[in-house]
């Protein structure tokens, strides 16, 4: 409803599309909060239509831990967000408040609703919502490429082509989606999560392993894991608000959520049916992802990009958690939940100080912002204690949150070493952020922003939050009995990880303030145009579509023979008509027939009538 | 009484059009006279009814039956015909500096009442009749009114529907030679007798005139032309008489109880073509830039959906087809007009001299969005519920199959992609990007007119309930 009223409002006043943004947004906060007081799990449901096969199906809203964790996240960073807008976002912001509304709505619907069908809907609505916005700046402004395209030649591209790869990526996946949910609807008879945690379905357990790994593609897709990931860094061509809510702390969430909902079903179904295969599956696809995203994050030439690469190895960690759900159990979801409240306050934060220097800088690379934290006092704290968590540095609310994932993950030692490995990556490629916004050389610069309460609020709340969170966790393990590292459990792992975030932090410092030497450089550059060239993940895809491109135009060859061999035959058809030629050419008197056709079709009537 | 006035509301306007003076009068007067079928048929929505009336056909009397299915499918043929007439006002001037308006209103009238009455058939004469007076009217449209190449096009239309039409014509006659009856729920009585070879002929036959309409490939070449080379409200009654033939296929499914994919070799054959033709289909519209050349290529890609929506036997057959009119043919009748109007505006609808047309063009390429994410089945479009019911009658047969049929409905699934790659690549070319030509929106029919047709499909989509009544129905027993 806010999202139909606010564009017409700012078509009669901005200020009071504005309010009304903003307003919907608090509204949408304090309902989430306020669900915390009612009893869970809680069904409500509503009469809605009939369908084939599944037959009636019901309006349904569910509201359970999980539910209520998302459904606040999203409204609470929203509200951040929207906020941020206001200062940020310059122009007539009809559309922007309508799509940004209208996210915001089908996002609280996708993680309240109570069956798969309703989920797959607003799913696929938050998608549409996101190409819009990344396609918010749809001129493709050439003289605006520095600050609003994205990527460097040839892996350059303007908002709307990022805004069409990204919806047909997700597109695909989401497509994979609904064949996995039709089948697990064929083999359970049901859609409803309630319903499903209570039914175990009978044999099939090879179809239903597979619809279950086809519907996390969708939830692959979404999240930008492998292989579906490479949509995301396109996707920062859209605005920095966009990307700090859309594809940093909720949409791409969706993914984690869905992985979360199937997880537990799963479990559920375990006793009876070896699904193990879907939690290895997801265990690997998302530690693979955050090593990978993260390595390419670490030669990203961008803020925003290095930031996207970030979140999708970010999320890579909650899969792998996820993964190891059937090992862990409810730990594993409750450490990937864990990861997801911290990775949302940080992440969120980030990409609004991305978009504040990218304002400030004018452009889009490092190289031009190097020096900008010596202009925003305010900025540069919330950018530093956000990049501390995003490390994992104690006593931050990432470092507690990695902690509990790798406390999930630790019996699985492969993938546990794997995220070993990207936690040094991490700390790289984050003191690499934060060295270059300390650098004091640059020369692009201007001093030309302010730093009012209005637009540093958002982003220093949620880094002060990390902050926060992480210093209660740590008076909650000071007062715990039990000795801190007794009570993790990890205390091999703990070593590790914090070993390779300070090797990590320890490689980027000395790369970024003393250089590299040139035999180094030499050891280091194939890798880093390799890694440039992202991987040829993204090559991958363009093959692909010049493939079903070429195959395109092989089909319009075979029109064009099959309809000349057609042609000739009317052509032959037409001279033995010459009746039908004649018509054609008004001999035949065409008025009078359609007279007499009309007069035919009266006569008719009257016949009827006087029947 | 009431079905029948639908269908002469439209022809009882036809000696007004000799009085009236100007064309744009004579639009409206068309238009009024399908809105009131249209207001017509809201009425009998509800209550089911048979009218029989004493003409003697040539092989029996007139029937038409109303109920929900039947209803609800001419319902909708009838509100997408109002709305082309009244979108014309807009369009159709400079038609009519070589040919005279009233032929025109008096063809389009002609045709839109055998739209609005094919699914009302309540006997397979009544259907035929109405089927045939539909060509009949088409035909002269295309020749008299289409463009340089009316002619050929015509003939093409004529040899390949016409050929269709003698075999249910065959159809017809071999079942009432054998019955006698040629009502279907006397003739269904009948047919229940017959064994399953039997049926899957006398279906195949009745089909084949639906069929060669539906465009399935190969019997698809006369149809990209049919949508190019005519004005556009000619384009919008083949594309209207695309739904009302899945109407006929589902008709004749209901008839002769055949579930035709789940019957062994024809079922798999019937699968295979149309696979075949949505991915032909797609392929060939992914390379189309003129918007109305790829409305006919995907036109001719979603006739494989909706044959094996159709073919999936119970609830799917009667949800594919009514789901089909109400997204898939207002979408391509909102696209028809947008195609109107950017050869109105800026001369041609090819993507190639388009570019930034969203900078001035705000609510068509609102509407043209709205149009395209229901072609890619996107919510809350009602494009979504068809794919949704689609894949779901697919997956009903196929998953019992294994491996095998899951993989067989995430394919077709994935397929989706197609559509919504060449959709939302032309919307890009033309509505995003650069301006390449300054143009001017007005507001009138020409915009409002397909933007409160977009908006139906949302509406339709978030409220689907009207329009899956019959299933429900069905359901109810």
């Amino acid at each position: 409803m806010f999202a139909l009223l606010t564009p017409i409002s700012v078509k009669l006043n901005k200020r009071v599309g504005d309010v009304l943004a903003v307003g919907a947004s608090v509204l949408t906060a304090v309902i989430a909060s306020l669900l915390a007081f009612s009893r869970l799990p809680n069904e409500l449901k509503w009469s809605w239509l009939r369908l084939p096969i599944l037959g009636e199906l019901y309006f349904s809203l569910l509201l359970d831990p999980l539910s209520l964790l998302f459904a606040n996240i999203v409204a609470w960073i929203s509200l951040l967000v929207f906020v941020y807008s206001l200062s940020y976002m310059k122009g007539n912001l009809s559309r922007y408040w309508f799509l940004m509304l209208l996210f915001l709505g089908s996002m609280e619907l996708l993680v309240l609703s109570g069956n798969l069908l309703q989920m797959l809907m607003s799913w696929e609505l938050v998608g549409v919502c996101s190409y819009t916005l990344i396609s918010y700046y749809y001129q493709d402004d050439v003289n605006l490429r520095i600050v609003q395209w994205v990527g460097e030649p040839p892996e350059e591209y303007p908002p709307s082509h990022c805004g069409l790869k990204a919806f047909l990526v997700t597109r695909f996946s989401d497509a994979l989606m609904l064949a996995g949910l039709i089948t697990l609807m064929n083999l359970t008879g049901t859609l409803y999560f309630t319903e499903l945690l209570s039914t175990v379905p009978a044999a099939h357990s090879d179809l239903l392993l597979f619809s279950l790994i086809l519907i996390y593609m969708g939830a692959a897709g979404k999240s930008a894991q492998l292989p579906f990931m490479e949509w995301l860094p396109d996707a920062m061509a859209g605005p920095a608000s966009v990307s700090a809510l859309i594809h940093s702390a909720t949409m791409v969430k969706a993914g984690v959520y869905l992985t979360a909902r199937l997880s537990q079903l799963v479990i559920s179904w375990s006793s009876s049916l070896n699904l193990s295969l879907f939690f290895h599956y997801i265990a690997w696809t998302g530690a693979f992802t955050a090593f990978v995203a993260a390595l390419q994050a670490a030669v990203s030439s961008e803020l925003k990009k290095t930031l996207a690469y970030s979140t999708a190895s970010h999320i890579g960690f909650m899969m792998t958690s996820l993964g190891a759900a059937l090992t862990a159990g409810e730990r594993a979801i409750a450490a990937a939940s864990s990861y997801l409240i911290s990775h949302a306050l940080f992440k969120s934060s980030l990409f609004m100080i991305a978009g504040t220097l990218i304002h400030l800088a004018g452009s889009r690379f490092y190289r031009d912002m190097k020096g900008a934290g010596r202009y925003l006092k305010k900025t540069k704290i919330a950018f530093i204690l956000s990049t501390l968590s995003l490390m994992g540095v104690p006593p931050f609310a990432g470092f507690w949150s990695k902690e509990e994932v790798f406390s999930a993950i630790v019996s699985d030692r492969p993938a546990a070493l794997l995220a070993v490995l990207t936690a040094g990556v991490t700390a790289f490629y984050s003191v690499k952020m934060v060295s270059i916004l300390l650098t004091d050389s640059g020369d692009r610069v201007s001093d030309h922003i302010e730093e009012d309460l209005l637009s540093s609020a958002p982003y220093l709340i949620p880094s002060l939050l990390g902050l926060i969170l992480g210093l209660a966790k740590l008076f909650e393990f000071a007062s715990h009995s039990t000795p801190f590292l007794t009570y993790m459990n990890l205390y091999e792992v703990t070593f590790f990880h914090l070993a390779a975030t300070a090797t990590g932090a320890l490689v980027a410092l000395v790369v970024y303030t003393k250089g590299l030497s040139k035999a180094a450089v030499d050891l280091v550059n194939p890798l880093s145009r390799t890694l440039r060239s992202r991987l040829y993940i993204n090559a991958l895809y363009y093959k692909v579509a010049d493939a079903v491109s070429r195959l395109a135009e092989t089909s319009i060859i075979i029109e064009q023979r099959y309809s000349s061999y057609v042609k000739n035959v009317s052509r032959l058809v037409r001279a033995e008509s010459g009746e039908i030629v004649r018509l054609q050419t008004g001999i035949l008197g065409l008025r009078e027939l359609l007279w007499v056709l009309a007069a035919l079709f009266l006569l008719i009537l009257i016949i009827i009538l006087a029947g | 009484m009431m079905l029948l006035s639908a269908i002469l509301a439209p022809l009882l306007v036809v000696p007004v059009l000799a009085i009236i003076k100007s064309w744009k009068e004579e639009a409206l007067v068309v238009a009024l006279s399908l809105l009131a079928s249209t207001l017509l048929l809201i009425t009998s929505y509800r209550r089911p009814s048979l009218e029989i009336y004493p003409i003697e056909l040539a092989l029996g009397l007139l029937v038409l039956e109303g109920n929900g299915f039947n209803v609800i499918c001419s319902l909708l043929a009838s509100l997408l015909c109002f709305a082309t007439a009244l979108h014309s006002l807009s369009y159709m001037d400079r038609f009519f500096r070589k040919n005279r308006p009233e032929v025109f209103y008096t063809l389009y009238s002609a045709a839109s009442s055998t739209l609005i009455a094919i699914p009302l058939s309540g006997s397979l004469t009544t259907f035929f009749l109405f089927f045939e007076s539909y060509l009949i009217a088409t035909w002269l449209l295309m020749v008299i009114f289409g463009g340089p190449k009316a002619g050929e096009v015509a003939t093409k239309y004529v040899v390949f529907t016409e050929t269709g039409a003698l075999a249910t014509m065959l159809g017809i006659a071999i079942l009432y030679d054998k019955y006698r009856v040629l009502d279907f729920n006397h003739l269904k009585l009948f047919l229940e007798r017959e064994s399953p070879a039997n049926l899957v002929t006398v279906f195949t036959l009745l089909v084949a005139g639906p069929l060669m309409k539906m465009a399935v490939v190969p019997l698809h070449v006369w149809l990209p032309d049919a949508y190019t080379e005519v004005p556009v409200p000619v384009s919008a009654l083949v594309n209207i008489a695309e739904g009302v033939s899945g109407w006929a296929i589902a008709r004749a499914i209901i008839l002769t109880g055949t579930g035709v994919l789940d019957v062994g070799n024809a079922g798999t054959a019937v699968t295979l073509l149309s696979i075949v033709t949505i991915v032909y289909g797609g392929l060939a519209t992914l390379a189309q830039k003129d918007l109305r050349n790829l409305l006919a290529y995907s036109t001719i890609s979603h006739s494989g959906y909706l044959l094996l929506g159709i073919l999936s036997g119970g609830e799917t057959t009667i949800a594919s087809v009514t789901l089909f009119l109400s997204s898939f043919s207002i979408a391509k009748i909102v696209l028809l007009m947008v195609s109107g109007l950017l050869e109105s505006t800026v001369e041609h609808d090819s993507v190639e001299g388009l570019g930034g047309l969203a900078s001035f063009m705000p609510v068509t390429s609102i509407s043209t969005f709205i149009a395209f994410l229901c072609l890619s089945g996107i919510p809350p479009t009602m494009g979504f519920w068809l794919e949704f019911t689609v894949l779901t009658g697919i997956a009903s047969l196929k998953v019992k199959e294994g491996i095998l049929g899951l993989a067989a409905v995430a394919a077709l699934s994935t397929l989706t992609v197609l559509t919504a790659a060449y959709c939302l690549w032309w919307f890009k070319r033309a509505f995003f990007g650069t301006p390449k030509k300054t143009v001017k929106e007005e507001i009138g029919i020409s915009t409002l007119v397909p933007f409160i047709l977009a908006l139906l499909i949302i509406v339709l989509g978030v409220f689907p309930t009207l329009i899956l009544e019959p299933v429900a129905q069905l359901g109810r027993g």
